[in-house]
C-alpha cells in the first residue's frame, strides 16, 4: 500500500516504552524501514491519552497505528502484516518453508507475550482479585515456552530477522515481568542468543528505559 | 496437516474458516481435542502453549495463533484469504483487528466467569464488558465495510459476534446494534462459517 507521492503527513505509531506488544510493532517499523514515514508517539507523555485511544479504536490499547487518512489499526500482528505489505515485504520471506519457520518462532514467542502479560496484569491486580489458578495455569506455559525455544535454537542461532526479533522483545519482557522465572539460568542456549541479538540495532533502539 | 481444534472455541473457528477459505480442506484433518486438559498431553506434544487452535504441518510441528495461521493460510493458497488490492486489504485488517479485540474481552470474560467465585476480578470483568460493548458499537459505525464481504477480516467479525451471542448473551448485542445484526444474518449462511457453527446453534 505506497503512500501517495509528495506525501508530507507522517503516519503515527502509539506506544508506550514499556509495552512488549508496543515493542513489536516499534521493531517492525525499524526493520521495514519505515523509521521517517512513522512518527513514534508515545502515550505516557500524553495528558488525555486514555480519551485519544478511545477515540482512535474500541480497544483502546496500545500499539495503535494511525495512517495518513485516518484508517486506525490495532493488534500488533495486523500492524506487522499491514508494515510487510507497505514495505514491500521486509519483515516475511516468500518462500512456504521459511515462513513456516518464522512464524513458528513467531507465535511462540506471541504465546510467551500472552502468558507474561496474563501474569503481570494478575500481579498487579488487588490481592482479593487475584486468581492463583490462572497465575499457575500461566506459570507453567511461560516455562514451557523457554524450554521450547531453547530446543529450536537451530532456527534462531545467527538470525536477526523480524520473527527472531519478536522473540527477543518477549524474552526481554520476560526478564522484567517474569523476572522469578530465571530463564536465562536454565536456558544457557538461548540466553547466549539473547546477549547476541539485545545489540541489535531495532532491539536497542527500543530497549526499556529501566533496563 | 491437522488441525487440532475445540468445537466452541473462537479461535479455533478462526483457523477452521482459514483453512476451508484457503481450499485445503482435504489436505487438513481437523481434530477435536476438547476437553483440552483430557488431551493436554497429545496438544503439548506439538506445541508449548497448550492451546486449540494448533495446526500441526506434516513434518509435525506446531504452529499456533490464529492470526499466524490465517496467514499461513493465506500464503500457501495464493492469497485467498486477504484482498490483494492495497486499500480493500487495509479494510480486511482493520476489521480483523477489532473483531480479534471483540473475541480477547469476551474470552477474558468467559475465563472470568469459570472461575472459582473467590478468584475472580470483578476490575477486570467490568473493564472488559466496557470494552466488548465499545466494540459493537464500532462495528455498527464500520458495517459498510463489512457488507458482501468474506474476507478474514469479515470472517473474523462474524465469529467473534457469534462467540459474543453465546459467552456474552447478556451484552443483547444484537438489540442494539440493528444494522450490525443484518449484516450478521447475511454471512450466516456462507458456507465456510456455516459449516463451523458452534453445535448448539
Amino acid at each position: 500500500m505506497q503512500q501517495p507521492l509528495g506525501q508530507t503527513t507522517k503516519m503515527k505509531l502509539y506506544i508506550s516504552a514499556g509495552s512488549p506488544y508496543s515493542r513489536r510493532a516499534r521493531i517492525a517499523r525499524l526493520e521495514a524501514g519505515l523509521k521517517d514515514q512513522i512518527e513514534e508517539v508515545n502515550v505516557n507523555n500524553l495528558s488525555d491519552r486514555k480519551a485519544l485511544l478511545l477515540e482512535m479504536g474500541p480497544g483502546g490499547m496500545i500499539p495503535t497505528l494511525l495512517l495518513n487518512n485516518g484508517t486506525v489499526l490495532s493488534e500488533s500482528m495486523v500492524i506487522n502484516h499491514y508494515l510487510d505489505r507497505i514495505s514491500a515485504g521486509k519483515l516475511y520471506p516468500t518462500d512456504t518453508a521459511s515462513l513456516e519457520d518464522r512464524y513458528r518462532l513467531e507465535a511462540i514467542g506471541a504465546v510467551l507475550m500472552d502468558s507474561l502479560h496474563t501474569r503481570s496484569i494478575q500481579s498487579r491486580l488487588d490481592p482479593d482479585e487475584q486468581s492463583p489458578t490462572l497465575l499457575r495455569k500461566e506459570v507453567g506455559r511461560s516455562g514451557r515456552c523457554y524450554n521450547t525455544l531453547e530446543s529450536m535454537l537451530g532456527l534462531l542461532t545467527g538470525q536477526t530477522h523480524f520473527s527472531a526479533l519478536t522473540v527477543a522483545a518477549s524474552l526481554s519482557y520476560a526478564d522484567w515481568r517474569g523476572a522469578d522465572d530465571n530463564w536465562r539460568e536454565s536456558h544457557p542456549g538461548l540466553d547466549a542468543w539473547m546477549t547476541e541479538i539485545e545489540p541489535h540495532p531495532s532491539m536497542a533502539a527500543t530497549a526499556r528505559p529501566d533496563s | 496437516m491437522k488441525l487440532y481444534i475445540t468445537p466452541t472455541s473462537p479461535y479455533s473457528r478462526r483457523a477452521r474458516i482459514a483453512v476451508l477459505e484457503a481450499g485445503y480442506a482435504d489436505q487438513c484433518e481437523e481434530i477435536d481435542v476438547g476437553p483440552i486438559a483430557d488431551n493436554l498431553n497429545m496438544l503439548l506434544a506439538a506445541h508449548p502453549s497448550g492451546k486449540a487452535p494448533t495446526l500441526v504441518l506434516d513434518d509435525g510441528t506446531g504452529l499456533s495463533e490464529c492470526m499466524l495461521i490465517a496467514h499461513y493460510m493465506n500464503d500457501i493458497s495464493g492469497g485467498k484469504l486477504y484482498p490483494a488490492d492495497p486499500a480493500a486489504r487495509l479494510t480486511c485488517y482493520k476489521l480483523e483487528a477489532i473483531g480479534a479485540v471483540l473475541m480477547d474481552s469476551m474470552f477474558t470474560r468467559s475465563g472470568q466467569n469459570r472461575l472459582d467465585p473467590s478468584e475472580q476480578s470483578p476490575t477486570i470483568f467490568k473493564k472488559e464488558i466496557i470494552r466488548s460493548h465499545r466494540c459493537y458499537e464500532a462495528l455498527e459505525a464500520l458495517v459498510s465495510d463489512l457488507e458482501r464481504q468474506t474476507h478474514m477480516g469479515a470472517l473474523t467479525v462474524a465469529s467473534s459476534l457469534s462467540y459474543a451471542d453465546w459467552r456474552g448473551a447478556e451484552d443483547k448485542w444484537r438489540d442494539s446494534h440493528p444494522k450490525l445484526d443484518t449484516w450478521m444474518k447475511t454471512i450466516e449462511g456462507h458456507s465456510s462459517f456455516a459449516a463451523t457453527a458452534r453445535t448448539d446453534d
